[in-house]
């Protein structure tokens, strides 16, 4: 309820007309709420609700964007030590993320890691 | 430069950090560090780029057609709006001679989340500023249909009058989608003229002649095209043989002229007569 009553249409200053192409972008922020971990980093959308990793509570969090609801929350996931970053999904429900120096598949129904490789960067 | 056939390309040499990718469906989108997101074409062109005031940006996704972003900096999710889907004209085809006394314009629907809305726009000025426009705001289907023979407001910007469009001009046209966040998305323009077919031009070639008369066999016996010009010349209410006889006495035998029975003959032999309106 909380995060509901913090959720806050963007201040003016933040509203930015762009030309864009052939189109006028308008009011480009037109929402935000806040994240429910400390360091929003990887974003993704599963057709019905927003996915965010979070690098402060390595955490992956499921949420409700009318709201900004948590709608559910995965904490220090098996393996994967700190600093999640980016994350999207794959064609098969499952969820890929990576944290700088791992790629790891992970399956939102089962909780678990199904498999995870090292990062040809490091 | 490609490696086993994985395409690679550069960005901006002064993008700094570029943090996330998504796809909505027709075209990449990075967000920097710095806030800035850029949206890319499937061959890595870039399209567009536009500041958010993320000071920040990490990562970014497609959703219910809006981006995402999350600034770490602020622990905030942000919702950005996007302007409408690109769309394309339909009809009438760019150039194109429309012969009817309606014209219809079709576009392909744009997609848009927020109260989206069409305005149209029509003009003899490629610029669209001069005083002969007609704008229709507000539209919410991809069509609009203009009587060309009735009256219409001409003019932008409070100025203007009433009038009529000119036959055989050039028209430009092209269509605004936006949103209600005030995105817009600008459809290319297109051209157009319109010829006024008389009753008894059947073809609308601007001339009543025996070519007409043959037009309106071919139409009543042989499934031809429909006339195009009012082919019921002696107005009974029907598309017969008699109205191809009624254009032959006009042409050749000074009948009445199509469409005024009562006048009666004229006693004057055309061999062909225009047809254009005054």
């Amino acid at each position: 309820m909380q995060e509901k009553e913090a959720r806050v249409k963007v201040v003016a200053s933040s509203i930015v007309w762009v030309f864009f192409g052939g189109a006028v972008m308008g009011q480009m922020l037109v929402d935000s709420f806040p994240s429910p971990g400390g360091e929003p980093r990887g974003l993704a959308w599963d057709g019905a609700h927003l996915w965010c990793a979070d690098a402060q509570t390595d955490s992956l969090y499921e949420l409700e964007v009318s709201t900004g609801g948590v709608v559910s929350r995965f904490a220090s996931l098996y393996a994967i030590q700190d600093e999640y970053g980016g994350i999207t999904w794959g064609d098969d429900s499952t969820i890929w993320l990576a944290n700088g120096s791992r790629v790891y598949q992970f399956n939102p129904v089962t909780g678990g890691i199904v498999c995870s490789f090292s990062c040809p960067g490091g | 430069m490609s490696v086993e056939g994985v395409q690679y390309y550069w960005f901006d040499p002064k993008d700094r950090q570029p943090r996330d990718l998504t796809w909505d469906g027709e075209h990449l989108w990075m967000m920097n560090a710095n806030g800035i997101v850029k949206q890319y074409a499937t061959e890595g062109t870039l399209l567009d780029s536009m500041t958010t005031s993320l000071p920040y940006g990490w990562g970014l996704t497609y959703g219910e057609g809006y981006l995402w972003a999350s600034d770490p900096s602020r622990n905030r999710i942000y919702q950005i709006n996007l302007p409408p889907r690109t769309f394309t004209l339909l009809s009438p085809e760019d150039g194109s001679v429309v012969h009817s006394d309606t014209i219809h314009f079709d576009w392909e629907a744009s997609t848009d989340p927020d109260s989206l809305r069409y305005c149209f726009l029509l003009s003899s000025d490629s610029t669209f500023e001069d005083t002969t426009t007609l704008m229709v705001d507000s539209l919410q289907e991809s069509h609009y249909t203009l009587a060309v023979g009735g009256s219409v407001w001409l003019g932008m910007r409070g100025l203007g009058s009433r009038g009529k469009l000119t036959p055989d001009t050039t028209y430009y046209w092209r269509v605004k989608a936006y949103d209600g966040w005030g995105a817009e998305r600008w459809s290319e323009m297109w051209t157009f003229s319109f010829r006024e077919c008389v009753c008894g031009d059947g073809n609308c070639d601007g001339r009543i002649t025996v070519a007409d008369a043959t037009y309106l066999i071919s139409y009543i016996y042989r499934e031809g095209t429909h006339p195009i010009g009012d082919g019921d010349v002696n107005v009974d209410g029907r598309i017969t043989v008699a109205d191809a006889t009624y254009i032959v006495s006009y042409v050749y035998r000074g009948g009445p002229p199509p469409g005024q029975p009562s006048l009666g003959s004229t006693g004057i032999v055309r061999e062909t007569h225009t047809g254009r309106r005054p």
